[in-house]
């Protein structure tokens, strides 16, 4: 119950700092954005001028979804990042806390009800945008992404673990500490599955290893590249697969041309619960 | 502590007792906070504890309500384990820094706390409107507490502390940002609280505060208990004044007998241990040939005796 009651007031802080209606300008916007973009794209493949095959049309329309989708897994990670960082540093910095925690509040209620709280709004974030950017690439330019709800739930499931990360740093570092940390994490991952790219495509097994290593010490590429990988046209993939198309493809962060193995997938979920599980036993043992 | 220690310690406070500490110490590195604290506070009584800044108030509150761990020691707050979530069901605790989200209603604030406190979801919104209008701010409910004084935003913290029918009221420097009314307004509210049977735990460096309406007191000074009693065991022996003509030594034999005699030209001091004696006094003085120009009594000064503890002048129980 005081999970709820800790939730329920997350969600309130949120609303009333303009958060939500800040999201929701970014993703009118964002779609609106895309929209045209991918209006410009079914003109120049099927219009009296058009330039492109109809497979180059799907493929572009896939890599323009992908692109708007990882602007908006930023969009989350940042606010992820931006609304977890505080969500136990500033209330200590602030001093709000011992009040409430006198109360027959566990800590670990505390956490967890933080938690609950963030996840609701990242992911109602992540499947509202995610649903329109989905239909506005099939209503403008007809391109159905082969598995669109795979995709939406690694998109939740990369949220969610930014914001774990950033809650556990968030029990011992500052606000501001917890937050450059965090988002430090979220981009040098992004950056090593770049890099294990450029590894795979150079042959070095040392930088394909290294990458690895990131990936599972901070899952969240790993999940980001499986939602490309599932929004992709078959044919696209068929062809990387066949290496009928550029072996750089392998380093493009926008294109991905193999699913991450089942066991990355369990390592995620041990992993978001391993670290609300030390963010409870960190925070259990802070003095307030 | 666990269950099996407290029922080893036998001392895990009686039913007689709302907050018993046995021996605590607590350290910030290598900064001794509290030095072996032992100190008891009784149920339905309001119970003064007094000190200087950085003395160790408020990191005695924190262990009692579970928000610091103790070095070493044991505590009990209404029978449980410091801390204990059944007992902290039943305590309310207006900190010394008041901060609520300021985006939050007065009323908001309270409701979450009623929240927490496990009170029932029918009753809360009555509960969260009586706490408003017995601090006062039965009318303001409905503002931000961003825009509150830092006096309402004091109010607010003695409102959420009274909510969910406590038996236990820690008040850490409650009137630090009240004027003289909101101060009397607090004396009040301790007051009644007293008359409802709650006990109160009041953190103050204000003797005033204190003097007006605590029953007990304990004293701290560089996280040691210096004192602790009754406030009139803690001003000590009253005094009388005395001005006579022929004071010779049957007559100072003659005040020797009430207390210890001194001098302070023109007068002799004489220490009673009952106040209600001066005129044995002046009769027997009278008696032994001396001649009464002027006699005054006075009670022990609180003040001065707090003064002279945390000097270091003084100390034991």
């Amino acid at each position: 119950m005081s999970v709820l009651t800790v939730a329920g007031l997350t969600l309130r802080e949120l609303q009333r700092r303009r958060v939500f209606i800040v999201m929701v300008v970014i993703t009118l916007v964002t779609v609106a954005l895309s929209g045209w973009g991918l209006h410009a794209l079914y003109n120049a493949s099927f219009g009296p001028h058009a330039s492109f095959s109809p497979g180059e049309a799907r493929f572009g329309a896939s890599e323009e979804l992908v692109l708007f989708l990882f602007m908006f897994g930023g969009v989350v990670a940042l606010t992820a990042v931006a609304a977890g960082a505080p969500a136990v540093a500033g209330d200590l910095e602030a001093g709000v806390l011992p009040a409430l925690l006198a109360r027959p509040l566990a800590r670990w209620e505390l956490i967890v009800g933080k938690w609950v709280g963030l996840a609701a709004v990242l992911v109602v974030y992540i499947a509202v945008t995610s649903a329109l950017e989905l239909r506005v690439a099939l209503s403008i330019v007809g391109y159905a992404a082969p598995h669109p709800g795979i995709a939406v739930l690694s998109l939740c499931v990369e949220g969610l673990a930014i914001m774990s990360l950033t809650l556990l740093l968030s029990t011992r570092l500052s606000a501001m500490a917890a937050g450059v940390v965090a988002a430090a994490a979220y981009f040098v991952a992004w950056a090593a599955g770049v890099s294990g790219g450029v590894g795979q495509l150079v042959h070095s097994p040392h930088l394909v290893e290294a990458a690895t290593v990131m990936k599972l010490v901070v899952p969240t590429d790993g999940m980001w590249r499986t939602a490309v990988f599932n929004l992709e046209p078959a044919l696209a993939l068929q062809g990387a697969q066949a290496r009928l198309v550029g072996a750089g493809l392998a380093a493009d962060p926008f294109f991905v041309s193999q699913a991450q193995p089942t066991a990355f997938y369990i390592w995620v979920g041990v992993w978001i619960a391993g670290v609300v599980a030390l963010a409870v036993w960190s925070f259990a043992r802070r003095e307030v | 502590m666990t269950a099996a220690a407290t029922a080893a310690s036998g001392a895990g406070g009686t039913d007689a007792d709302a907050v018993r500490l046995v021996g605590v110490s607590k350290r910030y590195g290598r900064m001794p906070a509290l030095d072996d604290l032992t100190m008891h506070v009784r149920r339905g009584e309001v119970f003064g504890f007094l000190g200087p800044n950085g003395a160790g108030k408020t990191t005695t509150v924190r262990i009692l309500l579970g928000l610091t761990a103790a070095s070493s020691g044991e505590a009990w707050v209404l029978g449980a384990p410091a801390g204990d979530r059944r007992a902290r069901r039943r305590v309310g605790y207006a900190p010394e820094l008041f901060r609520h989200p300021p985006w939050l209603s007065g009323r908001e604030v309270l409701g979450v706390h009623a929240a927490l406190a496990g009170l029932p979801t029918a009753g809360r919104a009555d509960a969260v409107q009586r706490a408003l209008e017995r601090v006062g701010l039965g009318e303001r409910g409905g503002e931000r507490v961003s825009g509150y004084s830092k006096g309402m935003q004091q109010r607010l913290a003695l409102a959420a502390a009274l909510l969910g029918e406590p038996h236990l009221v820690v008040l850490d420097e409650p009137t630090s940002a009240l004027d003289p009314l909101g101060r009397r307004d607090v004396r009040e509210l301790i007051r009644a609280l007293k008359g409802e049977g709650v006990t109160v735990f009041l953190n103050s460096h204000l003797l005033s505060e204190v003097e007006l309406v605590c029953d007990r007191v304990a004293v701290i000074r560089r996280g040691r208990i210096v004192a602790e009693g009754t406030l009139d065991a803690l001003r000590g022996r009253p005094e009388v004044r005395i001005r006579l003509e022929g004071a010779d030594a049957s007559v100072r034999d003659a005040l020797g007998a009430f207390g210890p005699v001194g001098e302070e030209a023109p007068w002799l001091t004489v220490g009673l241990a009952d106040i209600g004696r001066v005129p044995d006094l002046v009769a027997a003085v009278v008696a032994a040939g001396g001649r009464v120009q002027a006699v005054e009594a006075r009670a022990g000064s609180l003040e001065d005796r707090l003064i002279e503890l945390l000097q270091g002048g003084g100390g034991g129980q």
